[in-house]
Formats: C-alpha cells, sequence, structure tokens
C-alpha cells in the first residue's frame, strides 16, 4: 500500500482543510463582488458569440439581425434555429423577462431559467439570452 | 513481452472504469437536482480512488476511457466542457493528493477539485459562446463545495473499509 493511502486513511478532517475552505470562501466573494448581473432594457439572443436578436423593453420593438436563423412568431416569440435544433424565446414585455417556452435540447436546462435571473444559457445550442451590458465583462481569464 | 499493468490491475483499472462509466449514465438518467443542469459528479469518485490507490497515468487512462465512452452513449458534445473540466480536476486532485495528502483530507482536496471543474466548465462555455457568464461562479462554486464534499466523503469510506488487497494493491 503507497503512502498516499494511508495519508488518505488518517482522517476525515484535518486542520489545514479550513485553508482549502477559506480560499473556495475567497472565490465565492470575489465573483459574487464582481459578476453581480445588472438589467438595462434591451435584451439580446446571441448563438456561439453572435448576436441575432435584440428586444427593447422600453418602446417594445425587436430587431432580428439574422433572419435565418430567427423566426418570428409573434411580436413577443422568436424561434432561434441552431443546426438540426431550435429554441423559442418568449418575452414577458409586462415584467421586462424573457424565458425560453420551448426547446429540443438536451436536458431542457434552458426552460428553467429566465433572463432576469443574469442569462439564459442553452449550452448544447450555444445560445445565450440576456440583458445587453447584464453582468460585467470577464473578471477571469 | 512483459506488461506495464498486471494482469490484477488492468482488471482493477477496468472495473473502476465501468464503475465510473456506470454512475455517470444512472446520474446523467436522473433530473438534476441543481440549476444548470449541475450533478454530484459520483463519477469522479473513482477516478479520485485511482488517483490515491495508483498513479496519475493509470488515473487519466481511466478518465480518458471514461470520458470515451460516455460520449458513445450522450453524445461527443458535452466533451467540449467535459474533457478540459476532467483534466483539470484530476491535475488538481492529483498536485494535491501527492503533495499534500499528509496535511489535507481527501474531502477538502475533493472541495477543490470538484469547484476547479465547475468553474472550467464556465471557463470554457464563456470561451466557446463568447458570453458574460461570470455571474454563474459563485453558484457553481457553491455546487462544486457540495458535490466535492460528498464525493470526497465517498472516497475517503471507501478507501478505509476497502480491504488493501482488494483491487491488485497488495504488493506496493
Amino acid at each position: 500500500m503507497n503512502d498516499r493511502t494511508e495519508n488518505v486513511k488518517q482522517a476525515f478532517f484535518k486542520p489545514f482543510d479550513l485553508i482549502i475552505y477559506l480560499i473556495i470562501a475567497v472565490v465565492i466573494a470575489l465573483s459574487l463582488a464582481f459578476a453581480a448581473p445588472k438589467n438595462v432594457g434591451v435584451l439580446e439572443a446571441s448563438v456561439r458569440g453572435v448576436v441575432v436578436l435584440t428586444y427593447d423593453f422600453s418602446n417594445k420593438t425587436y430587431s432580428v439581425l439574422d433572419g435565418q436563423i430567427v423566426t418570428v412568431l409573434s411580436d413577443t416569440e422568436f424561434r432561434i434555429s441552431v443546426g438540426d435544433g431550435y429554441n423559442v424565446v418568449t418575452i414577458d414585455a409586462q415584467n421586462n423577462d424573457a424565458y425560453v417556452s420551448d426547446s429540443d435540447c438536451a436536458g431542457g436546462e434552458c426552460k428553467k431559467m429566465k433572463a432576469s435571473l443574469g442569462s439564459i444559457i442553452c449550452a448544447p445550442h450555444g445560445l445565450v439570452v440576456s440583458f445587453k451590458g447584464a453582468s460585467s465583462e470577464p473578471k477571469v481569464g | 513481452m512483459k506488461s506495464i499493468l498486471s494482469p490484477k490491475r488492468l482488471a482493477a483499472l477496468s472495473v473502476l472504469t465501468a464503475l465510473s462509466l456506470i454512475s455517470f449514465l444512472i446520474e446523467n438518467l436522473i433530473p438534476s437536482p441543481f440549476f444548470l443542469g449541475a450533478r454530484l459528479g459520483i463519477a469522479n469518485v473513482f477516478v479520485t480512488l485511482v488517483v490515491v490507490w495508483y498513479s496519475l497515468p493509470e488515473a487519466l487512462i481511466v478518465l480518458v476511457a471514461k470520458l470515451l465512452l460516455s460520449a458513445a452513449f450522450v453524445g461527443v458534445g458535452q466533451l467540449l466542457y467535459a474533457a478540459p473540466a476532467g483534466l483539470v480536476s484530476l491535475v488538481v486532485t492529483f498536485v494535491l493528493v501527492k503533495t499534500l495528502s499528509k496535511s489535507l483530507s481527501i474531502v477538502a482536496v475533493n472541495a477543490l477539485s470538484a469547484v476547479a471543474h465547475n468553474l472550467t466548465q464556465l471557463l470554457v462555455f464563456a470561451l466557446v459562446t463568447n458570453s458574460n457568464a461570470w455571474y454563474l461562479a459563485p453558484y457553481l462554486t457553491i455546487v462544486g463545495l457540495t458535490a466535492g464534499v460528498l464525493t470526497g466523503s465517498a472516497v475517503y469510506f471507501t478507501v478505509k473499509i476497502l480491504p488493501s488487497k482488494l483491487l491488485g494493491r497488495e504488493k506496493e
């Protein structure tokens, strides 16, 4: 048996663990301080980093920047096609919010999110729906 | 020709790879209890066990095998996030276990490793989509901490309870 196995067996908790937990607490505190989202009224939907749709809540108007990807279903419903898949982004104009009402992505996690909580992220489709300027610029990397 | 891996060790690594893959697939079938599909990462328990019991190259073999086999089941798309996060997580675990295992418990090591795993996935996502997703970092750090403590506890009790002569480790 090697030394590592013996060391691991020694104890469930060791005093120096506190340093690790302190490091993690600092990471949480720093990311909370520097990465808080803020809404500014214009919603952007982007696919793999390219903005394809914007919605201005101040005058309730939309702008389709890529007609091949975005299909307008109504004034508040937009189908965004990504490869063989799609997401339907629905605008909740009354509450200055947006959500994904339909999607064929694996997992369907994007349907649980709201733009007002930061961003809607559909990782399989590379779709991000967020308020323009929401969240600060990346502070890491 | 003499093999680098003894048959018993090869069998042990195969079993650990299979357990890692099966736990990943089962976890994948259950709806995530966390936001953004974050999961406990039970599969990492077995990779960490290989780091503790054997060596980095063998852990790397198990990780790569698990990644490739899981891609065959759930698609190659997830490799974009799973591969870099798995590698970073493995390196963090190995370095800490190798150098500081006398001072740190495996639970704390796994906690830091899981946080590194989640933040690596977030970094990849931010780079791929060119989006400002960093506001998710606090949430993913807390989820990573929780998952890491739970899986680290599983590693601790497995190493403590499992007889050392199992899994081809009796000659070390």
